[in-house]
């Protein structure tokens, strides 16, 4: 156990720089390091932590990688059965938990299948392959004869067979894996690409044991943090003894201005921590700016400017005769992550070892970050991942497990649960930055884009805690007595960019440069929201693109193609021209269709959407009515679960586009709750099409992040076709529509 | 079982915390997005904001009493056929909100599906799969 322990310690230190490099891109969808192993594997070489075979038919996979509602555990439950032959129902997958699980980094960048499914195919093919050879030895055949059918291994032609329950007891999986053993082509695979249930859904159907919130430990007490409405902030006052002598009431914990509330019942927490919250006073100083004043403001803070892609030459001025020059300003708001379950964490502090309870997206960079915080071992601290509602990205879940080891670790003994409020999850979680876009571009007379010159305007799109210093992004870290600064900005780098990420458009241009703004102060808390800065990029790069094509008088598909010569780019674009029926007109509103495409971070998955809209000329209300999308994964492990990510991200994009904004002003947050943020509702949900293109001689590439930017360029295209307005402010409001119209 | 706690406390903190239920989910505790619903005569409530005294001698059902794996409601059946989660926390709203509406209106029209679970919030934009499996639930098979 010491030794894991040490090398896991070594472990960490790598995969800090494991987590840098992968988000920095490694070039081949399985990142795969200097040996030709996938990353994952040579970080986690040994095999038994990877899979175990119990002598009672059983088969443990484990994974890096955390189930957030987007089916991971059960496709990848599919390449491992598959792999080792062995029936799917065979199949437990271990979630995530630093005494046990591979460190693959955080569960982010759509990443899962490539990095964890690339690792548990070649570790499942050792471990089939190790078998298969102990097997041949006893059978006294030749591998080649040997063939396997859930888990029972015969000798062709021969009524010789054993098991692998049978043969495991002598196996030995305390190896390095080797990649020795040639995992299964295309053509050899049954679960892979099959549309298999996913196995988490009967418990959240039927009352099961599903989430982190339904975890409940015995003596379990429950805990309530206490926040102003701008945290974090200096506690000037309180008054813990009016608290402390609320019914139920076990403790209040303060660490300089870190302040939470313990109780023997759930209500009774809640009443103390309203109370202590009204009898306390922190420095609330700080001014949010006012909304009205961005986007101009966004390009007004400071930042760092930097020409982040340059290729081509520029055409010398006046060079060419009957070219046009367009340009265009677009921009998005701060967007909140919503999550439909306010974060939640549990803890518990024995006196020696630290078991904290949590819905991150990185357990090993969180358990990091909390012995940092508390300035404690992280041998003595464990991390298991527990699934809660869909995160989007980096929402309040780090925060509510560092909150929750706090609490725990000055109250030694039973176990804490703490939850955040539904106030405390829009104020406190970290919002998806504001972004400026501005685009120029000229065509010549050909119609053809010569020039295209992008400038961006974005804060950060990460400020993920982890061990050292980045574990001073955590509110309480800031909060505690002596407490940690907030760490440098990180200006995350191409080819796979924050802000700056899908800033590069994908189409032939014979000059493009891109200039990154980063702005280093920040009005309002911001980190990683689902895409980074590919929602933003794309509306702007796709809504140009249509500007463009209109001044050509071109058919936009044909004008995006014109512009592409990579095969997969042009084939669900062309894919998407076949697939699309006639417009449907209602009574009362105008009618258009739009388009989006555009390949997730350059690398990742390629996506074509169209969408239909109808504006009300009277209400300015733009209703999304219908969109097909054609999508370009790679190989599909599961294609039910490429089709669920593509259609919840069309229909979260539709949110986001047409009512999201986190509401601020001087005089503080507005969105504080769901009427303070409105999201879509089923009303206004449009039907939805998404046909796979799917490529199993391919590498997969995740979806769960490929068609937020597309649509909602789909959406505006559609709005200036319909109305003939072009709105460039996101969101596309009805009110935008009424002003536009009756410029 | 006899609980002791305050008469305000909210039903759902009884039901997850001294009953030990799973189904009705701590979404917002203010009423606004239905994760915490619960059936009480055949209609859907909002169990954080119904104090638990309320409902004294009133039979409440949850998710898990609507129907188990082995004796599913046509809802729940039909929300696994039809796969109709992503993360699935707000599932418990949407399928006590999908059975009472089969149940007063067994042959929904599309928009009137769309309006019985308008109040109910989805953040992963699972909605196009709920709208399906309803129709399914209603017989209504594409």
């Amino acid at each position: 156990m010491t030794e894991i322990s040490i090398s896991r310690r070594e472990f960490i230190g790598t995969s800090a720089v494991l987590a840098i490099a992968v988000t920095a891109g490694m070039p081949q969808a399985n990142a795969q390091s200097g040996s030709g192993l996938p990353g994952s594997i040579t970080a986690n070489p040994r095999l038994d932590m990877w899979l175990r075979i119990g002598a009672d038919g059983s088969v443990s996979v484990a994974t890096g990688k955390a189930e957030i509602g987007q089916g991971i555990g059960t496709a990848l439950a599919q390449i491992a059965a598959d792999e080792l032959d062995v029936a799917f129902t065979r199949i437990s997958m271990v979630a995530p938990d630093t005494s046990v699980s591979p460190n693959e980094g955080r569960t982010v960048g759509s990443l899962s299948i490539q990095q964890s499914g690339s690792a548990i195919r070649i570790a499942a093919a050792q471990a089939r392959g190790i078998l298969l050879s102990n097997a041949a030895a006893q059978l006294n055949a030749n591998r080649d004869q040997l063939e396997v059918n859930d888990g029972e291994i015969s000798v062709r032609g021969s009524a010789r067979s054993l098991t692998y329950w049978e043969l495991i007891e002598d196996a030995d999986f305390d190896v390095e894996i080797s990649g020795a053993f040639e995992p299964k082509t295309a053509d050899d695979y049954e679960l892979v690409g099959k549309a298999m249930r996913r196995t988490d859904m009967p418990a959240k159907f039927f009352g099961g044991s599903a989430y982190l919130q339904d975890v409940r430990l015995p003596d379990m007490l429950h805990a309530r943090i206490v926040r102003p409405a701008l945290a974090p902030a200096r506690l000037i006052e309180t008054d813990i003894e009016s608290a402390e002598a609320m019914p139920g009431v076990t403790g209040v914990v303060r660490n300089g201005s870190f302040l939470a509330v313990v109780a023997e019942r759930e209500e009774q927490a809640i009443a103390a921590a309203d109370l202590l919250r009204s009898n306390s006073r922190w420095d609330q100083s700080r001014t949010l700016p006012d909304q009205d004043d961005f986007p101009e403001l966004l390009q007004q803070l400071e930042s760092d400017t930097e020409v982040i892609f340059e290729r081509g030459s520029a055409t010398p001025a006046g060079a060419a005769e009957n070219t046009r020059q367009f340009s265009a300003a677009y921009s998005r708001p701060y967007l909140a992550h919503a999550s439909i379950s306010p974060s939640a964490a549990l803890a518990q502090f024995d006196g020696e070892q630290l078991t904290v309870w949590s819905h991150t997206q990185g357990v090993f960079q969180l358990r990091g970050a909390i012995a940092t915080v508390l300035d404690f071992p992280e041998s003595q601290i464990r991390c298991i991942h527990v699934p809660a509602s869909g995160c989007y990205g980096q929402n309040g879940a780090d925060d509510a497990g560092c909150d929750a080891a706090m609490i725990a670790m000055a109250m030694p003994g039973r176990p804490v649960r703490l939850q955040w409020s539904r106030h405390d999850e829009f104020q406190h979680e970290p919002y998806g930055s504001a972004m400026n876009l501005s685009i120029s571009a000229q065509l010549d007379s050909t119609n053809h884009v010569t020039d295209w010159r992008y400038d961006l305007w974005s804060c950060t799109h990460s400020t993920r805690p982890g061990g050292g210093a980045s574990a001073g992004n955590l509110l309480a870290a800031r909060e505690k007595a002596d407490p940690m600064s907030e760490p440098p900005r990180v200006n995350m780098r191409q080819p796979t960019g924050g802000g700056d990420r899908n800033s590069v458009a994908l189409y032939s241009f014979p000059f493009q440069q891109v200039t990154k703004h980063f702005v280093t102060e920040h009005p309002l808390r911001v980190s990683a929201l689902r895409g980074l800065g590919a929602y933003g990029n794309v509306f702007a790069i796709e809504s140009f693109i249509d500007e463009l094509a209109a001044a050509a008088d071109a058919d936009p598909i044909e004008f995006r193609l014109r512009h592409l010569e990579d095969s997969r780019s042009r084939a669900v674009l062309e894919k998407l021209a076949e697939e699309l029926s006639p417009l449907q007109s209602a009574a009362g509103e105008r009618s258009g269709r739009g388009i989006g495409f555009a390949r997730y971070k350059n690398l990742g998955a390629w996506i074509a959407v169209a969408a239909d809209v109808g504006v009300n000329e009277n209400t300015g209300v733009i209703s999304v009515r219908h969109a097909t999308a054609v999508v370009d994964a790679g190989r599909i492990i599961n294609p039910d679960g490429v089709r669920n990510q593509v259609e919840g991200g069309i229909v979260q994009s539709t949110s986001w586009t047409l009512k999201e904004s986190v509401r601020f002003s001087s005089g503080g947050m507005q969105s504080t709750d769901w009427a303070g943020y409105p999201i879509l509702r089923f009303s206004e949900v449009p039907e939805v099409d998404v046909v796979l293109l799917d490529r199993p001689s391919e590498a997969p590439l995740g979806a769960g992040e490929v068609s937020q930017g597309p649509m909602a360029a789909a959406i505006a295209n559609a709005v200036a076709a319909a109305a003939n307005v072009r709105l460039r402010q996101l969101p596309l409001t009805s009110a935008s529509v009424l002003t536009a119209l009756n410029a | 079982m006899v609980v002791d706690a305050d008469e305000a406390t909210p039903l759902l903190y009884v039901l997850r915390n001294d009953l030990e239920l799973n189904g009705p989910r701590f979404g917002c505790g203010l009423g606004q997005c239905g994760a915490c619903s619960v059936m009480v005569n055949g209609a859907v409530i909002r169990s954080c904001i119904t104090p638990a005294a309320s409902l004294a001698g009133v039979p409440v059902t949850t998710l898990e009493g609507l129907g188990q794996p082995d004796d599913p409601h046509p809802v729940q059946a039909a929300f696994v056929a039809e796969q109709a989660a992503q993360c699935g926390y707000c599932s418990n709203g949407m399928i006590l909100a999908a059975a009472a509406l089969l149940k007063r209106n067994p042959q929904p029209t599309d928009g009137e599906i769309r309006t019985a679970l308008d109040a109910y919030l989805c953040r992963c934009g699972t909605h196009t799969r709920i709208l399906r499996a309803v129709r399914r639930a209603a017989g209504q098979d594409e």
